[in-house]
Order: structure tokens, then C-alpha cells, then sequence
């Protein structure tokens, strides 16, 4: 079922984003992390649990990310993250940059050469 | 916390530290709703505990990836001392050179052990035998018997085994059960290595005994056989219901740790606790006789179409009756009556 489709992997550089963006709708542990992003991207996204804990720990080294044990929905302790100050603004950065890209690769996809 | 234990057992050596514990359990958590979610899409614990694991990878690599994120000025220490090393050498010094491990390196490494255990799992998936390739020592027998206190042999009593092993640096985990014999011995043959490092655990389960358990952690020896002595349970029955106090029937119940009086704690992990499954009729009863009156107990339960929880009880003295209610943050467990 599931296993038997390919997953597809995190559009390279483009995993902190999604990571910030998914924290900015709420606190969430990695589990739900992974699962909102699969669920929103139509199952075409599948993070990688082998990039999304280092990620996690890299933007909580950097500050964009805070941390905090509580108790799940099952009532089982779980670290949830929650976005910073911090973090809300690098999401904005990386935001720009992200739609700048968009646009140059729209930009490249739509070019038709001039006719002569 | 029975999974608490479980991790600091799944993970010897990331359980060195508080950080690597968190760490731990942290993974843990996203591993058991990863098993979970394959359970409700129908497939059996086992299956679903395999395709979890190799969804997951190796942890340890990531684990690694984490901590040296977390120590990041470990990593510039062992940078100057690295240079250092190289100036002296280059001076003509007498000293020892070390691999400059980058992080990214490190990352690149990891992710390549990750997908060489994902090879690695695929090969194993076609063999069925207890032991993964890599582990070549011969295997011998796990034997043991189980006696109550009165030194007689406790026959046709349940005997769960649970053997762990680390092949190639990764943890690998196989249940196994068998029934102990008239004379009260059991036997299983070929599985556990004779050399490679391993665990087990074995527990013993006979109606009206309170059920007890081992682990040894062996590294060049096979396991010792196991010998057991149960003491009579405290018979009592649990009765499972809603916020409204309704029975509810084919609920499941699995016995998974109890922590006597003196101290000792015997436990029963959820991978190949099937044969000791006990379901509750339309009244929602389940007799309960695996426990010891005054024994501190925790018990997986799960609801008709729910996922598996635990709860910890309390057993009283013989005959109690114990009302679970559906959820744990309503009521707590209520001993209703002794006869």
C-alpha cells in the first residue's frame, strides 16, 4: 500500500522552510511535523525522519526554534517545538528567497524565443 | 515507564547522558506512532514494528547527526587540537594525526550507512532466521525451568522470550514463546548466538502465579539457561467501561510490568506478548491472575478499534474487582468491592 509508493524526498534547502512554516500554524512534535507536511502536499512530500530531527536540532541551535516536553494526545510526554521571534523572521527570509526562486524557474518555463 | 525502559534497552548506549535519553525518547515517541499508524491500517504488530523500523533507518546515525549539532564547540576544540597536531607534525614533531571529521562529512557518511541498512534490512527480510547476517557465531539453545515456591515444576506455563541483538552496530529485535514441559522446563532450540553480543529477556506466565522475568546481556557467551520460581497470584478481575459506566466488550489486555513489594520489577515487552492476550466479555470483565496482592502493575489496554495505551494498577488484595474506565484522564482505576 503505502510502502509500494515512491516517496518523494524534500525539495533540496527547502526543509527548514517547510519546518518553520509548519511551527507557525502551532507548537507540534516531529511526528506531527512529518504528518502535516505529507498530509498538506497531498502525500507528494514525505520528509525523511533521518533530515527532519537534525533539522529540528539544528534551527533550535540557531534560535529559531524552541522546545518543550508535554504530554501527547495519548497522554504520552512528547517535545513539542514552537517557533520563535527569531524563527518568525528567518521564515520570512527564507520565504523571499524561496518565491524568488519560484518566480526564475516560472520565469525559465515560460520563456518563448522571439520569433524573428 | 514501561517505554522508558523499553528505550534505555533499545539504546544501551545512547543512555549515557540525560541529552542522549531525551534524544532517545524523543525518537521513540515518532517510532511507536509510526507502528501505530500500521496497526490501524490493519497489519499485525510485528509487521508493523519491521516496516517502522526500516522507515525509520538507523537511529543511531541520526542520533549521532543530533549530538554533534548539540556540541558544536566540541567540534571547534577538536578542530584546534587537530591543528595543532598538523603544525607540530609539519615542524617534525612525533605526533599523531586525526581525521578532520566536518560536519558535513558527517552528514554524508551517515546518510550513506543509512541507505547500506536499508540494503541491509531487504537481505534480511528473505531470511527468517533469529539472527541477522553479519552474526556468524554458531547458535546454541535457550533452556530454563519454571518452578512455584515449593520447588514443584510449573508445567504448561507460557514462556515469552524476547532476544536482542546489535549486528553490525544496528538493534535488532525477535520474539519467540514456547510452553514449559510436565517437569517444567522448556527448551528453544538454535537461537541464540554463541559469541555475538545479545539480550534476553524471558518471562513466565501460568494462571495463578504472578508472572516474573529475567534479561542477561551477554557479550562473548551464550545466555545462562533461566530458571524461574513463581509465587501465587492475586486473583483479581478487571472490568472495563465507559465515562457512563457501560461494560465494554472485546477489549484487549496485556500484562506488561509488575513491581512487587521487595522492590523487583519483571516485565513483558508488547512485541510477541499474543499468546498472553486476554479479552474482556459484554460485561467487560477480564480476570486478571498474573499479579501479586500489593504488586505496583501496568497493563496495555486497547480499546475496540482504539489504539493500545498503558495503564498502571495498583493490585490489591485477592478478589478485588478493578473498573477501567475508557479514558485515563476521566476517573482513576477504582477498586469496587472485595469480596
Amino acid at each position: 500500500m503505502g510502502d509500494d509508493k515512491p516517496r518523494n524526498a524534500v525539495p533540496r534547502g527547502s526543509l527548514d522552510m517547510l519546518v518553520l512554516r509548519t511551527l507557525q500554524m502551532g507548537p507540534r512534535h516531529g511526528y506531527a511535523i512529518a504528518k502535516h507536511i505529507h498530509v498538506v502536499s497531498d502525500a507528494l512530500i514525505q520528509v525523511e525522519e533521518g533530515s527532519l530531527y537534525p533539522a529540528l536540532h539544528r534551527l533550535e541551535r540557531r534560535g529559531w526554534v524552541e522546545a518543550e516536553w508535554g504530554p501527547s494526545e495519548a497522554n504520552r510526554r512528547a517535545k513539542y517545538y514552537r517557533l520563535t521571534a527569531k524563527g518568525k523572521k528567518q521564515l520570512q527570509v527564507e520565504m523571499a528567497a524561496w518565491d524568488k526562486m519560484r518566480r526564475a524557474i516560472e520565469n525559465i518555463m515560460n520563456h518563448r524565443p522571439a520569433e524573428t | 515507564m514501561a517505554w522508558q525502559d523499553r528505550i534505555r534497552r533499545w539504546f544501551p548506549r545512547i543512555h549515557r547522558s540525560a541529552v542522549h535519553a531525551d534524544l532517545g525518547e524523543e525518537l521513540m515517541f515518532h517510532f511507536r506512532a509510526l507502528v501505530n499508524e500500521r496497526i490501524a491500517e490493519g497489519r499485525s504488530f510485528d509487521d508493523a514494528w519491521s516496516q517502522a523500523e526500516e522507515r525509520f533507518g538507523p537511529m543511531h546515525c541520526y542520533m549521532e547527526e543530533c549530538r554533534l549539532l548539540g556540541n558544536s564547540s566540541r567540534v571547534r576544540a577538536r578542530r584546534r587540537i587537530v591543528l595543532a597536531s598538523t603544525l607540530l607534525l609539519l615542524g617534525g614533531g612525533a605526533w599523531q594525526f586525526n581525521r578532520v571529521i566536518t560536519l558535513e562529512s558527517a552528514l554524508a557518511d551517515a546518510r550513506i550507512a543509512q541507505q547500506r541498512a536499508r540494503e541491509q534490512r531487504q537481505e534480511e527480510r528473505a531470511s527468517q532466521s533469529p539472527l541477522a547476517p553479519g552474526e556468524t557465531s554458531p547458535r546454541v539453545a535457550l533452556s530454563g525451568t519454571i518452578m512455584d515456591r515449593e520447588c514443584h515444576p510449573v508445567a504448561d506455563a507460557t514462556v515469552l522470550v524476547i532476544l536482542k541483538t546489535w549486528p553490525r552496530g544496528r538493534y535488532r529485535q525477535v520474539a519467540f514463546h514456547c510452553a514449559t514441559e510436565p517437569d517444567g522446563r522448556f527448551c528453544i532450540d538454535d537461537i541464540l548466538p554463541s559469541r555475538d553480543r545479545h539480550g534476553v529477556l524471558v518471562a513466565a506466565f501460568k494462571d495463578g502465579y504472578a508472572f516474573r522475568s529475567s534479561y542477561q546481556l551477554k557479550e562473548n557467551a551464550p545466555a545462562d539457561a533461566v530458571d524461574l520460581v513463581l509465587d501465587k497470584a492475586a486473583a483479581v478481575t478487571l472490568i472495563i467501561q465507559d465515562e457512563k459506566g457501560l461494560p465494554i466488550a472485546g477489549s484487549r489486555v496485556v500484562p506488561s510490568a509488575r513491581q512487587s513489594a521487595d522492590g523487583q520489577t519483571n516485565l513483558v515487552y508488547f512485541m510477541g506478548s499474543e499468546p498472553i492476550q486476554a479479552l474482556s466479555d459484554s460485561a467487560g470483565r477480564i480476570p486478571l491472575s498474573c499479579f501479586s496482592a500489593g504488586d505496583h502493575a501496568e497493563v496495555y489496554l486497547q480499546l475496540p478499534g482504539k489504539d493500545w495505551e498503558s495503564r498502571r494498577v495498583h493490585i490489591p488484595a485477592e478478589g478485588a474487582i478493578l473498573r477501567m474506565a475508557s479514558s485515563p484522564s476521566s476517573s482513576p482505576i477504582q477498586n469496587l468491592s472485595q469480596k
